[in-house]
């Protein structure tokens, strides 16, 4: 984290309702803006989680995503217009978030994670947004994390519902504490099967942007040992206590790279709040 | 405005002026900016400093001292009466 010594007049004003609040103040906004987050995933999630980050002053954004912008994108990737149908979702946020705010770096990287450059990829984040549409880059980046120590947040979403994780590596309970394996590809379960809602995806990465912004400023307690889980159908929110789980195969060894040596390679569809509820 | 004879706390004004080791002159600033201000000044001090603020903007003159105390950020050690359409405090640091 760089480390900001002031802050200049117009960033007072820009930040003065989270300077003004308790758990922030100067010294937190300070580390915001000395902070990088890395987000991987450029679509529902990752667009309302950077707008927010972008918004609340994080000094450097790392955005990881290989993919276009589709026109069937639009109505719940909020950063991407009809104008970037065809760009690199990476390059449109970008756009956005430079004109959104001055203090902020983008760092657009298109590219997918994979076994072989997520270490690289991660590397010099304060926190990582896992923002991905497959069960298998869930996985990848909740193993990487932990072993290389970066706290981070993992959500899945489809149709009206979804479920949010936070994690401190070496701590708490992880993704794979939680489910061990990547559930098998059901097509159905995906958003492009399924389909889904904008505001479930805005809302989730929205919260997560937040667990970025407490882990960062160390305000308030993070979303961590639970597992959140809410239904926009019916607007139900559940919490279910994850502490103490037995360690899984990633934190049982964590200076071990597991996910060097995991096979990811045929999960690639969403958690479905239904089949991990039963 | 001079610091007036008023006792807040125990600590006559005259006394908090003789030891005010910041000073944060918020005259033509409102709400919020005024304790944005005054809480960012705080920030530098030490514990046990003193800040000097002085204010115009008629509803900073109770916002600031309370959201001061709200936030434990110090101590509203005086805090006398305005005059002339200002009013000062004195704060030491917590």
């Amino acid at each position: 984290m760089r480390r900001i010594k002031t802050l200049a007049e117009a960033q007072i004003d820009r930040y003065s309702r989270q300077i003004l609040l308790a758990e922030i103040g100067g010294q937190g906004q300070k580390k915001l803006l000395g902070s990088r987050v890395t987000v991987v995933g450029a679509g529902g999630l990752g667009c309302p989680a950077s707008q927010a980050l972008a918004a609340a002053g994080i000094g450097t954004i790392r955005i990881i995503d290989a993919d276009r912008v589709e026109l069937s994108n639009l109505p719940r990737q909020f950063l991407h217009h009809t104008k970037d149908v065809g760009r690199y979702k990476v390059d449109s946020i970008q756009e956005k978030i430079e004109a959104m705010n001055p203090d902020v770096t983008v760092e657009a990287v298109r590219r997918f994670v994979d076994k072989d450059n997520i270490a690289d990829l991660l590397s010099g984040s304060d926190y990582v947004i896992e923002a991905c549409d497959g069960q298998a880059a869930k996985f990848l980046v909740n193993d990487a994390c932990v072993h290389l120590g970066i706290p981070f947040t993992i959500a899945g979403v489809v149709q009206f519902h979804g479920q949010i994780i936070s994690v401190t590596p070496g701590k708490t309970s992880c993704l794979r504490c939680l489910f061990r394996e990547p559930a098998p590809e059901d097509p159905q379960n995906s958003c492009s099967g399924a389909g889904v809602i904008g505001a479930a995806p805005g809302m989730t990465g929205m919260i997560q942007a937040n667990e970025a912004i407490k882990s960062i400023t160390g305000a308030g307690k993070l979303h961590t040992d639970k597992l959140l889980m809410f239904n926009l159908i019916d607007c139900s929110f559940d919490v279910l206590d994850i502490a103490g789980l037995p360690r899984c195969a990633a934190c049982a060894q964590p200076r071990e790279p597991f996910y060097k040596t995991f096979d990811y390679g045929a999960c690639v569809t969403m958690c479905h709040l239904d089949s991990q509820k039963a | 405005m001079t610091a007036t004879s008023v006792v807040n706390k125990g600590v006559p004004c005259t006394a908090a002026e003789t030891a005010v080791d910041a000073t944060a002159d918020l005259r033509g600033r409102k709400c919020p900016m005024t304790f944005v201000y005054t809480k960012l000044e705080l920030e530098r001090l030490e514990r046990g400093q003193i800040l000097k603020v002085i204010l115009d903007y008629a509803p900073s003159f109770t916002n600031v001292p309370r959201s001061v105390e709200l936030q434990d950020l110090g101590e509203v050690i005086c805090n006398p009466a305005e005059q002339g359409g200002e009013k000062t405090l004195w704060i030491r640091k917590k």
